[in-house]
């Protein structure tokens, strides 16, 4: 691999152990998927829940991050400024919340800023067509990739933290224009934009994602003026049953603006339809709580955004979470200060909602209390986190952000 | 018999191999807590894959696979060195994370040619598996 002279020294431990650990990780990384080089990055986003004494190797001796970088929301839906209200346990919050105090210095030290969202590009972490980015998150690398037109490839969380730490990354994979054309092609059939939901398109990337697994997807036939919130919803749900990491929508990806320049006037491997009932087959697999009451209410997965807690916050006027039931929303705390002036989080919080600065699809461990049984959501990520790692002991199903408010507020999931 | 492959992550162990015929994930079929398989329906479900050779033909965990897996080696439940056919980037991190050998690669098919209970010796430096 070809080096800078920069890139030498900090190799050779000039600018530190951690720098030099860092460095080495992602020269040999590099070099297993033959990079030549490696590139600056524009921007990271990194995984906040570290392991305390991984973190502290790899950043032994490093200042100031190489790049500018955020972090990720809070795991184990264990945020401590609201994980006692929300009814986990001391012993399972304590360790958590320590830990966190310890990461916060070595963060602070570096400059990480403590954005605690997964949608940090909808707070201050943008950046433009072209740009190398390491983002931490199976969504946002999907939306680095198909709504930007960023480079980014599939990085787990160590080699993201080394980019973050150094600023530098191999150049490979996605990296490079000709590996990111699509070889799995999607025809949406009989497409009506004004009978699609939120859900709908969630619906499409929940299905799509377990087909193509880790290939490129491109999608033909949806209209270009679909909202960046639907599409957010669409590539998180597919996130979740995939590992895809770029997916053109022709028409609205900066690389698409046809089906040829998707598929880089090739053949696609595979081609599939989605029609309307391939929708409804995948909106079934979440809708079994017609029997049972709601306990718990899961929105913000994506983590909302401001024109979301307007909604909400509409809905919720004058009403009041039902005794023993909860509402639990996930949202950056920046987004949160904007509802706060504009009266939003006051009316949602008077009606009994909790915000949180967490990952609300319950990853690692699904710290759900115990009294909790059936959960409603607006987000099939959430829903299919949350049935695999509670082992099926929380009934989910998956609706519209109304529906969720009003079972909530009622306790039945019922209606459109 | 010896199969001769690429070191992406090299060092030398010797142990006792746990193959499986299908593609793996460190964050789904794999516990860090016990360092077994977690495979719904699978032969080798609760087999112990901690300071065992794990064989598979390709990975597929997800983003924050790394992190289990460094949890895992902290508690002695991880593996001690990885053989597969071609390896992706999540196994590749995951391996030089807590630095263990990684081999891909190869002039034979591992998954054929490795039975779960063989001892196998991972010799990197001269980008060699031997199955015992």
């Amino acid at each position: 691999m070809i080096l800078t002279k920069e890139e030498e020294a900090m190799a050779k431990g000039k600018y530190g152990p951690g720098i030099e650990r860092c460095i080495q990780l992602l020269i040999k990384y590099g070099k297993a998927f033959d990079a030549e080089k490696l590139v600056n990055v524009a921007s990271a986003h990194v995984f906040n829940a570290f392991p305390l004494d991984l973190l502290a190797e790899l950043t032994e001796g490093a200042g100031q991050a190489g790049t500018f970088t955020t972090l990720h929301p809070f795991m184990s839906l264990c945020d401590p400024q609201c994980c006692d209200e929300m009814g986990l346990s001391e012993e399972f919050s304590s360790i958590r919340k320590d830990e966190h105090a310890q990461r916060l210095k070595i963060y602070h030290r570096l400059g990480f800023l403590q954005t605690y969202t997964c949608a940090p590009m909808l707070i201050g972490n943008l950046v433009k067509k072209g740009d190398f980015v390491s983002w931490f998150g199976s969504e946002i690398q999907l939306f680095a990739n198909s709504v930007i037109g960023a480079k980014q490839n599939r990085e787990g969380a160590v080699i993201n933290m080394a980019v973050g730490i150094t600023g530098k990354a191999p150049y490979m994979g996605l990296f490079l224009d000709e590996n990111r054309y699509a070889q799995f092609l999607v025809e949406i059939e009989d497409f009506d934009p004004n009978s699609m939901t939120t859900i709908d398109y969630g619906a499409i990337g929940y299905y799509i994602g377990g087909i193509a697994q880790d290939r490129n997807i491109a999608i033909s036939g949806l209209s270009p003026a679909i909202s960046l919130y639907d599409i957010m919803h669409l590539l998180t749900s597919l996130s979740a049953s995939g590992a895809a990491v770029i997916c053109h929508i022709v028409g609205v990806t900066p690389e698409a603006p046809d089906l040829a320049a998707a598929l880089g006037k090739k053949k696609p491997e595979e081609k599939i339809p989605v029609s309307k009932d391939e929708i409804r087959r995948t909106r079934a697999i979440y809708s079994d709580l017609t029997s049972d009451g709601v306990d718990l209410v899961i929105l913000g997965c994506p983590h909302c955004t401001i024109q979301e807690l307007k909604r909400m916050a509409d809905l919720l006027e004058g009403q009041r979470v039902g005794t023993h039931r909860r509402l639990w929303i996930g949202t950056a705390h920046q987004i949160y200060d904007l509802a706060q002036t504009m009266g939003y989080s006051q009316t949602i919080e008077k009606a009994g909602g909790i915000f949180a600065r967490t990952c609300m699809a319950t990853i690692p461990d699904c710290p759900i209390p115990a009294d909790v049984k059936t959960v409603a959501t607006n987000s099939f990520k959430t829903a299919h986190y949350m049935d695999r790692i509670s082992k099926g002991r929380i009934k989910v199903a998956v609706g519209e952000l109304e529906k969720c408010i009003q079972a909530a507020v009622r306790g039945k999931w019922e209606g459109a | 018999m010896e199969l001769k492959g690429r070191a992406v992550n090299k060092g030398d162990i010797e142990g006792i191999a746990v193959v499986l015929e299908k593609p793996f994930s460190f964050t789904g079929d794999f516990d860090p807590n016990s360092g077994t398989l977690t495979i719904k329906d699978h032969p080798l479900f609760g087999q112990k894959i901690a300071n065992k050779v794990v064989v598979f033909p390709l990975g597929t965990g997800a983003v924050n696979a790394a992190i289990g897996v460094y949890r895992a080696h902290k508690q002695g439940n991880a593996p001690i060195g990885i053989i597969c056919r071609k390896a992706d980037p999540i196994t590749v991190e995951c391996a030089m994370t807590i630095n263990i050998p990684l081999m891909d690669s190869f002039d034979k098919d591992p998954i054929e040619k490795i039975k779960t209970g063989n001892r196998v010796k991972i010799l990197g430096e001269e980008g060699m598996v031997i199955v015992e």
